[in-house]
């Protein structure tokens, strides 16, 4: 996927030197980033620190970043993909158990049951593979395509599809196993 | 899977993150602060004057510190800068003059690179001036893009602290030649000769006690 053109005179902007332009990149990405950076940490603080630190290694290193061969959006996620690894292979066994997530629920006794069921998807995501965890978190939660997912990883694109396969596959079966046991 | 399925509730919930207010302004300001030094410190430098021919006594002025790290300096600015004779003290003054630019004052006419600046007399300008003395006359003089009113008063027993005659000289690199406003009661470069630009504090902007007012020249029509 080529930069859109767009995209192109923002960046090009910046390495003229002016340093505010980049507030539109942080702007436009800062939410999927987030998204994708916070679905992997968990932690909301940790995430928000690793999300800003993913926004400024972008702007240090945005000389080196070719329109001609991705589009910003992969280039940034590869950054943000890095970032996230590293912090998760530094992370200590006994900061891995996270407390649950807030939700919004509706009543009391449905947002119970929601909420466990979010819950149990959080911990079967947390519970898979780093490749699988990346992929699906990629493409299902922050919404890029397949191809793009793939050029992140650097992985083929058959790769990916088959990762994200088997992660949807074990969400989906941990769901079913959590309303068996309920019954 | 049905939009109701607790796969797409999640996905939908955990996809939809919030953004922390101000995450884009944090990014911003840390960035700011790790590859702008030139920016650091950015702030306003407020100093109390009392101009030597004002019977109204002390002004306020505030001025943005450091904007010539980033901006060039301009004939019309009025600058902040430290006496070259006491560093703990500091002047306000025009700058008239850029480096490699020639000046000379002769009966009270400034001219720069050999052209007489152009001033127009207001006739109805409300000056000031300590009891016992005429009022100066308010001249708007030219000088390049910009244009700025200056006063030329009478000296008075105290004389001129400047010599009122200065023969043609070439600004040096990285120097700026400055008068004050009120011509014929100034210490400026005609005592202390060019400044550095490396003096320079900042920008005199605007005055804001005890009443408003603009130091920044008007735009003028001459060509630089």
């Amino acid at each position: 996927m080529r930069c859109p053109s767009h995209e192109r005179e923002t960046i090009d902007r910046v390495l003229a030197g002016d340093t505010e332009a980049f507030r539109a990149l942080v702007v436009r990405y800062q939410q999927p980033v987030l998204a994708f950076v916070g679905n992997l940490l968990r932690d909301r603080h940790h995430a928000e620190d690793v999300a800003q630190d993913v926004f400024l290694l972008a702007f240090a290193r945005l000389g080196s970043f070719d329109a001609g061969r991705a589009a910003f959006s992969t280039w940034l996620f590869t950054i943000a993909r890095n970032r996230c690894l590293n912090a998760l292979s530094r992370r200590s066994p006994a900061t891995t158990a996270h407390p649950p997530e807030p939700t919004d629920p509706h009543t009391p006794l449905a947002g119970l049951i929601r909420r466990e069921a979010l819950d149990q998807l959080d911990r079967a995501l947390d519970d898979l593979p780093t490749p699988q965890r990346t992929a699906i978190v990629l493409a299902e939660l922050v919404g890029l395509d397949q191809a793009e997912v793939a050029r992140i990883e650097g992985v083929a694109p058959g790769t990916v599809r088959s990762r994200i396969s088997r992660a949807k596959k074990a969400l989906t079966e941990s769901i079913r196993r959590a309303a068996g046991a309920t019954e | 899977m049905t939009d109701t399925d607790p796969y797409n509730t999640w996905k939908q919930a955990r996809g939809n993150r919030p953004v922390p207010e101000r995450f884009a302004d944090g990014v911003m300001d840390e960035i700011r602060r790790r590859h702008c030094p030139a920016k650091k410190g950015t702030g306003y430098f407020f100093a109390a004057i009392r101009p030597r021919d004002s019977a109204s006594g002390i002004e306020k002025v505030a001025c943005p510190r450091f904007c010539y790290r980033t901006e060039p300096v301009r004939r019309g600015d009025v600058v902040v800068f430290r006496d070259p004779d006491n560093r703990s003290q500091a002047f306000f003054k025009r700058v008239v003059a850029l480096p490699g630019d020639t000046v000379e004052l002769r009966a009270n006419e400034l001219y720069v690179n050999g052209k007489q600046l152009p001033r127009q007399l207001v006739p109805d300008a409300a000056a000031t001036a300590p009891a016992g003395r005429a009022a100066p006359a308010v001249y708007v003089e030219t000088n390049a893009r910009a244009r700025y009113r200056i006063r030329l008063a009478d000296p008075g027993p105290d004389g001129p602290t400047s010599p009122g005659d200065v023969p043609e000289l070439t600004v040096p690199t990285a120097h700026c030649y400055v008068l004050g406003d009120n011509r014929n009661l100034s210490k400026d470069s005609r005592a202390f000769g060019p400044i550095p630009l490396a003096d320079l504090i900042g920008r005199a902007e605007q005055i804001y006690f005890p009443r408003w007012q603009s130091l920044r020249p008007e735009p003028g029509s001459d060509p630089e």
